[in-house]
């Protein structure tokens, strides 16, 4: 099933008292599993409405802080959950910080966060694309943030370029049949039971082999989601090129990765996911070494950002809470402002906005 | 054989009258329940197993329809082709294009395990100039056995004129030409061979999708795949849905539309403003995916061509009469106005690298249909043959372009 999903039980360890925090649960557990089908990029959260968290008609989420006018610049963010900010209110996901950024430095720019649950890179062009075809006014940057989904998609499947619970939605999609038969048998509820007994089976069998991937098998799947996501950059690249934005790719942090001292939490959160997918771990940490060593100019790999923080940060093993966001933005400022992307006055070389 | 009386049976003996009576009419309830279950799932078995049966002969006479059209008289291969086609019509899903046909062996049709339908002429193993040809079900040879597609067709021109080349038919049916883009676009990730020329051939699906759905830039069926995903989402697999997608709810579906569609008279009626606005929406799109393709090909190295397909839907539909081509279903009226609308704006489009074929077909008998869309091996020949003309001298299949120019193609000559 999806990944992504909130955790069971709020952690309040990351949100330390925050008055919003269990309205904000409350509302990501209703958001969150609100899914509509979408041509070509298959899925996008429903429209939603609530105090710390909104979702418009086309399925984005509301940016705090964001001037969208005829003119002003423009910045497009793409990514998994964690770039729309799953486990934070509307103005605390990564997107809205870097709004408040440039608001605070004088710069009132319009960010669109087209960040999407459990989305993988291949996902992210196609809907880059998709809104490039139908935008009139073209962005002035174009950001990706990911990791996480790229990294365990070939933990899911063994397509060399697929999205992520590509089993259940192929066995939707392929269960009917314009034609008459008795394959919607396959739907039905004794089937499913059957089913899900056979998956417990099969998992109960997975966890308790000791090695469930060898080595061989880590280093092959880091190499397909490294190997896809650089033809991923290739096509981004080259559509800025064409419609005259810039592009910048940031690799993002896992508990998996890096050297963060983590808390009992973190710990805790880090053994949950190994739990429920054996392997997973070695296959983060064998992908994200392919990606530290990566030096393509518009590359910046920021799994190392926590390495000496000893707060509590992740939700989960791959979702920050606010505090961590904030540090995750303040990265991508530097590397924007280092590029002249910070505006006006701030930058030696002066503005590649303008 | 001795009788005995029902009475004799239903004798109790004094005295055990208040023990035995309940007993036996829990017994009798019991027995009488099962009965009763036994023959509601009987019935609906039976119900199930007539309406499959029912919905199964329409398929069936519908294909039958298909092989005693004209374009198939005397053809060896016809009634292999329609019997592999049935088998050969499931699709499977595929990540971001949605569907693609299952692989399939026959000796009609033939698809390999990506999805691919065989191209006959066509050399691949080698380094040989490559073309890959994207469109809907028309460019895949709906209606025509491997060797009679219009790719196959273009690779065995290139053959005759002394050229080995590899053709790719990535033709699949219903797609539309944001589709096709996406499967260039994937396409071009996984391949080491990159192609010399891309062509897309495209018209009818493209200018239906704003008929069939609202949605902007979607693909076909796009309301009927989005209902299948979002009530499994909402159900969360538990729950009763499925039934609705049973023989018997979709033949009681079936005789609903038939009812309502004769009481409405069938058409959608569309005003000349809509289907103009509609035909506007397909341009823009199309204008958009052509631009987009052509980024693709000067950073991949590649030539495209643009080719919008001939369709009965046109004006020149209205010669066909039911009387003249039986064969050919007379259906959705309504959409021709878009039609009309949309091949209207794309026939006075010019663009070096775009060919209106919407009226090649205007002066060929009505055999060369198989319905509004679908063309005959004969049809696809000469269409093949017209696109061959397009890019002679491009791959060494055409020695001189004048030649092309000498058959009146030197606007579609580029050296």
């Amino acid at each position: 099933m999806w990944r992504a999903a909130p955790p069971e039980e709020l952690p309040t360890a990351v949100y330390k008292g925050d008055a919003w925090a269990p309205s904000s649960w409350r509302e990501w557990n209703a958001a969150a599993n609100k899914l509509q089908y979408r041509s070509y990029v298959v899925w996008r959260k429903a429209a939603f409405s609530g105090v710390t968290i909104n979702i418009d008609q086309d399925g984005l989420r509301r940016t705090y802080y964001s001037s969208c006018g005829q003119t002003g610049h423009t910045i497009w963010m793409f990514g998994d959950s964690a770039l729309w900010g799953a486990g934070s209110p509307d103005w605390a996901t990564i997107p809205s910080l870097l709004a408040k950024q440039y608001r605070d430095t004088g710069n009132e720019v319009c960010v669109v966060n087209f960040g999407e649950k459990a989305w993988v890179s291949t996902q992210e062009t196609i809907q880059l694309l998709l809104a490039l075809k139908a935008a009139e006014k073209k962005p002035d940057l174009v950001l990706f943030y990911d990791g996480v989904s790229d990294a365990f998609l070939p933990y899911q499947t063994s397509l060399p370029d697929a999205h992520e619970n590509l089993a259940h939605i192929k066995r939707l999609f392929e269960g009917f049949s314009k034609q008459p038969g008795f394959q919607f048998l396959q739907e039905s509820n004794t089937y499913a039971l059957l089913r899900r007994m056979r998956a417990h089976l099969e998992t109960t069998e997975k966890s308790r082999a000791d090695s469930p991937l060898s080595a061989e098998q880590v280093a092959a799947m880091a190499r397909i989601t490294y190997e896809n996501y650089l033809k991923n950059m290739e096509i981004v690249e080259l559509l800025g090129r064409h419609y005259g934005f810039s592009c910048f790719f940031f690799w993002q942090p896992t508990l998996f990765a890096g050297h963060k001292p983590m808390t009992g939490h973190e710990r805790h959160a880090q053994r949950l996911e190994e739990q429920g997918h054996p392997g997973v771990g070695e296959l983060m940490r064998v992908t994200y070494d392919l990606f530290r060593a990566i030096r393509q100019p518009d590359f910046f790999y920021l799994a190392d950002i926590f390495n000496r923080d000893e707060e509590n940060r992740f939700l989960d093993f791959s979702h920050v809470g606010p505090a961590g966001n904030q540090l995750v933005e303040r990265r991508m400022f530097e590397v924007l402002e280092r590029h002249g992307y910070a505006g006006t006055s701030h930058s030696n070389q002066g503005s590649n906005f303008e | 054989m001795e009788l005995q009386s029902p009475a004799a049976t239903k004798a109790t003996p004094p005295g055990a009258t208040s023990a035995l009576t309940p007993r036996m009419g829990v017994k009798a309830f019991l027995k009488r329940l099962s009965v009763a279950v036994t023959l509601t799932l009987v019935l609906l078995g039976l119900g199930e197993g007539a309406s499959y049966l029912v919905l199964k002969s329409q398929e069936t006479r519908k294909t039958t329809a298909k092989i005693d059209s004209p374009i198939y008289r005397g053809q060896s291969w016809a009634a292999t082709y329609w019997q592999e086609l049935e088998s050969a019509e499931k699709v499977q899903y595929q990540p971001f294009v949605v569907w693609r046909r299952a692989p399939f062996t026959g000796s009609a049709i033939n698809i390999d395990a990506e999805g691919v339908r065989r191209t006959t002429h066509s050399y691949c193993d080698g380094n040989a100039y490559t073309i890959w040809m994207f469109g809907n079900s028309v460019l895949w040879g709906s209606g025509d056995p491997d060797w009679g597609t219009i790719p196959s067709y273009l690779a065995a021109k290139y053959e005759n004129a002394g050229r080995k080349v590899c053709v790719k038919n990535y033709g699949e049916k219903n797609w539309v030409s944001t589709q096709e883009l996406l499967e260039l676009m994937l396409q071009l990730k996984q391949a080491q061979r990159k192609p010399d020329l891309v062509i897309f051939y495209d018209g009818i699906t493209d200018t239906w999708l704003p008929f069939q759905s609202a949605g902007p830039d979607v693909h076909g069926n796009f309301n009927q795949i989005k209902s299948i995903f979002e009530q499994a989402e909402m159900s969360k697999s538990m729950g009763f849905e499925y039934l609705l997608r049973s023989n018997t709810v979709r033949f009681l579906k079936l005789v609903s539309q038939r009812i309502q569609a004769q009481g409405k008279g069938g058409a959608r009626p569309l005003t000349e403003t809509q289907a103009s606005a509609m035909a506007s929406t397909v341009v823009t799109n199309y204008f958009h995916n052509m631009e987009l393709v052509e980024v693709l090909g000067q950073h991949y190295g590649f030539r495209c061509a643009f080719f919008w397909e001939p369709t009965l839907l046109t004006g020149w539909s209205t010669l066909v009469s039911p009387q003249v081509a039986p064969w050919i279903p007379q259906q959705e009226p309504g959409s021709r106005p878009v039609f009309a609308a949309t091949y209207k704006l794309m026939r006075n489009f010019h663009r070096k690298d775009f060919y209106y074929f919407g009226d090649l077909l205007n002066d060929s008998p009505a055999t060369v249909w198989l319905d509004n869309g679908h063309t005959s091996p004969d049809a696809n020949r000469s269409l093949a043959e017209k696109m061959f003309q397009t890019f002679a001298g491009a791959a060494g299949g055409v020695k001189d372009a004048a030649i092309a120019r000498a058959r009146g193609l030197s606007e579609l000559y580029e050296p």
